[in-house]
């Protein structure tokens, strides 16, 4: 019967895999042993493997100094059987023994969901995605600054590729954690990722400020606005934590979602909390567009004089709750 | 033959010199003793928060200050108190007794009984009479200043006399007397350089008459709001009655100068070709306030008018810049948060009666010790344009809701539109 060896890293990621017919096996440092482990602390002769009647593989250990364990902390003092899939520790250096009868998973299937992120690392659509995120950038630099204030234009164009630059951060941060943990970086899927999200929020913002203009800064919008941000970015960094983490779906969205809400909290909520709520400004919507971005009907001054009857009650009201 | 002149102009000058410092300084000895220095002692320290001046009157043996003098008082009786100083290092409490908010008087109780008393002239000082200012600047002690009358202050809503002649802080609800030693004015208020303000006598006396018909009324907070709220209807039915003058104004028409009291200015950046942005703006107030406290004054008018044409700039562009211009609107009278409710506010686009549309922002925040009276903002920027734009803006400060409908409807009827 056939024996794997793996070799483990700290990890316990396979670095390593030997598979041997014969009926004893050597390990340890030394260049004559059949598997040569690198382990500064393991002996020259370490450890062996050995094939008995009963047809099991058994562990000895050959009088090593740090010794050869299957339980931590408890050194092994004579041989013992192994059973297939088991950890053991020569040193500190984890190896896991396989016979070659040992069962292995079903094959998966492709991941549909996955083949679809992974198609967003298309470097075509990475290209577009960063030219309207250019023209969009520029769009809100030219909306600023009239042709006239050169010095403020070149200022801000300059700024731009520090810009690109700050936006591929989170996807290579995001790739350097898949390349440690699964020997897969994936950046050109995460960027497309990343880049995909960061348009559509966009876009989500420009709709918002004409909503918001339309509905005369009306609460709900304000509401809608921020839960769609919230969404968007919850599914931005799902998508990324789905390709970067092997750990079940149902977490990575819960990570996905609790990080998109502090983000969104921490834009939104502070300012809301602290501020508006006692600051002695009034508090209005200011937002002007050209008429023909309004897609509501105008309230007539005789309705608008009308309701102003219920701001000196409310105001009345709120004198009243302080007494 | 013109030394001799020379020597008896000299001597001409000596003389009169001699005779207005004889004047003068005898009137400062006879009336020392019946100015008081005034002082809000806060209690937990038992040291002075503020100081100003007082004088008795023949009538009933009060004393006469500023509001502003005692306001910490009257407001916060719990925190403050009052106490006055005699020329002769005598001290005793003060009571207010009647408050005049309106002209910042204040009738005080005390036990103080000088010898020789002030009394009222009832007469009008003619332009250019000398006057006497009388008060302790700074805490440095009594001292008289002498000026000059010169009439009513021109434009003021609430009246007062002008005087050239020093008025400093500290010397507030000090009187001012003619040569004879009867109180023509109260020092209230100075705009440095020798200009000083008093408010007239006869306000006084109205005081007095109002506090003696009145006796047992010591509610001072009803007073105030009373008074407050008298003030503001006078001024607005004169407002609201008044048949509003237009002016022309980048593409339509603002209202001008509609009553005396409301002052224009204006100032435009279209000389200056750095920016594409040209502003015109026209400001317009009636910018006396009434002191309450500290921190809250009210009884101010402020509209406010611009005209932006963006040349050159895309509509989107003028639009962005359009947005800034509105966004930092805000009440202009001071109040905090314990005198004033947060800003409600309503924020939509109306199509006014000809056809054209606005933005329309309209505040209202409630005084909370004073259940009649409000703050009040509104702001309308024009959309019809794409490169240009109008706003026209006003606040009010310590209005009945009657009042700030009826001047916001007739505000935003007479800003017209081309």
């Amino acid at each position: 019967m056939a024996i794997i060896i793996e070799v483990l890293n700290k990890q316990h990621k396979v670095t390593e895999r030997h598979k041997f017919s014969q009926h004893r096996v050597a390990l340890g440092r030394a260049y004559d042993n059949d598997v040569i482990l690198y382990d500064k602390h393991i002996c020259p002769h370490h450890a062996e493997l050995v094939l008995d009647e009963e047809g099991q593989w058994i562990l000895r250990d050959l009088a090593s100094m740090n010794g050869s364990y299957l339980q931590p902390k408890q050194p092994l003092t004579e041989p013992q059987q192994l059973q297939s899939g088991q950890l053991c520790w020569l040193g500190e250096q984890a190896v896991r023994i396989y016979d070659d009868a040992h069962q292995v998973a079903p094959a998966l299937p492709f991941n549909p969901l996955e083949q679809r992120l992974l198609r967003c690392g298309h470097l075509g659509l990475i290209l577009l995605l960063l030219l309207f995120m250019l023209f969009e950038e520029v769009f809100h630099i030219w909306l600023a600054a009239p042709e006239q204030q050169q010095a403020q234009w070149s200022r801000s164009l300059v700024n731009l590729p520090l810009l690109l630059l700050v936006l591929t951060l989170w996807p290579a941060v995001l790739a350097l954690w898949s390349k440690i943990n699964q020997h897969e970086a994936r950046f050109l899927p995460q960027l497309g990722i990343t880049f995909i999200g960061l348009s559509v929020m966009a876009v989500w913002q420009a709709l918002m400020v004409i909503m918001n203009f339309s509905f005369d800064g009306a609460a709900a919008i304000n509401w809608l606005q921020e839960a769609g941000r919230l969404v968007i970015l919850t599914l931005l960094l799902g998508a990324n934590f789905y390709l970067a983490m092997q750990i079940s779906v149902f977490k990575k969205m819960a990570m996905a979602f609790g990080l998109a809400l502090l983000l969104s909290v921490q834009s939104l909520g502070l300012g809301f909390w602290f501020d508006e709520s006692r600051q002695l400004a009034p508090q209005f919507d200011h937002s002007l567009l050209p008429l023909s971005f309004y897609l509501n009907t105008a309230v007539s001054a005789e309705d608008f004089a009308q309701s102003s009857n219920s701001l000196f009650e409310a105001a009345a009201k709120e004198r009243q709750e302080q007494d | 033959m013109r030394w001799i002149w020379y020597c008896c102009s000299l001597l001409l000058l000596v003389t009169t010199l001699q005779v207005r410092a004889d004047s003068a300084e005898q009137l400062f000895a006879r009336y020392e003793p019946a100015l008081l220095q005034v002082r809000v002692l806060e209690k937990a320290s038992g040291a002075k928060a503020s100081i100003g001046t007082g004088f008795v009157l023949e009538q009933a043996n009060l004393l006469v200050t500023n509001y502003h003098v005692v306001s910490e008082a009257v407001l916060f009786p719990e925190k403050y108190q009052l106490e006055y100083l005699a020329a002769n290092q005598q001290k005793g409490a003060l009571t207010v007794l009647a408050v005049d908010v309106v002209n910042d008087l204040a009738l005080v109780q005390t036990d103080y009984q000088p010898v020789e008393r002030f009394s009222i002239q009832a007469e009008k000082p003619v332009q250019g009479a000398t006057l006497y200012s009388l008060g302790n600047p700074h805490d440095l002690g009594m001292i008289l200043v002498p000026g000059t009358y010169n009439g009513l202050q021109k434009y003021s809503y609430y009246p007062r006399i002008h005087f050239t002649g020093a008025v400093n802080a500290g010397m507030s609800g000090g009187p001012t007397v003619d040569a004879s030693g009867k109180v023509v004015g109260v020092n209230v208020a100075s705009a440095g350089n020798q200009l000083g303000f008093l408010v007239p006598a006869d306000a006084l006396s109205r005081l007095l008459t109002s506090y003696q018909q009145q006796n047992s009324n010591t509610d001072l907070p009803k007073q105030i709001e009373q008074q407050l709220f008298d003030s503001q209807q006078k001024m607005f039915s004169e407002i609201l009655s008044a048949n509003w003058q237009l002016k022309d104004f980048g593409p339509g028409k603002v209202p001008d100068e509609v009553v005396p009291f409301i002052r224009c200015w204006g100032e435009s950046n279209v000389e200056k070709s750095k920016d594409q942005l040209k502003k015109v703006a026209a400001f317009c107030s009636q910018g006396e306030e009434i002191f309450l406290s500290q921190q809250f004054s009210t009884g101010r008018i402020e509209m406010q008018f611009e005209w932006l044409h963006g040349v050159g700039l895309h509509p989107l562009q003028f639009f962005n810049r359009y947005q800034q211009n509105i966004s930092s609107a805000n009440a202009d009278n001071q109040a905090s948060k314990e005198d004033v409710t947060p800003f409600e506010c309503q924020h939509q686009v109306v199509q006014q009666h000809n056809g054209q549309h606005a933005k329309t922002i309209f505040c209202v925040r409630a005084y909370r010790n004073f259940a009649t009276l409000f703050d009040v903002l509104y702001l309308a920027a024009s959309l019809d344009h794409q490169q240009q734009g109008v706003i026209s803006h006003f606040t009010l400060s310590g209005v009945s809701q009657d009042n700030a409908q009826a001047f916001a409807r007739k505000f935003s009827e007479a800003v017209l539109w081309q």
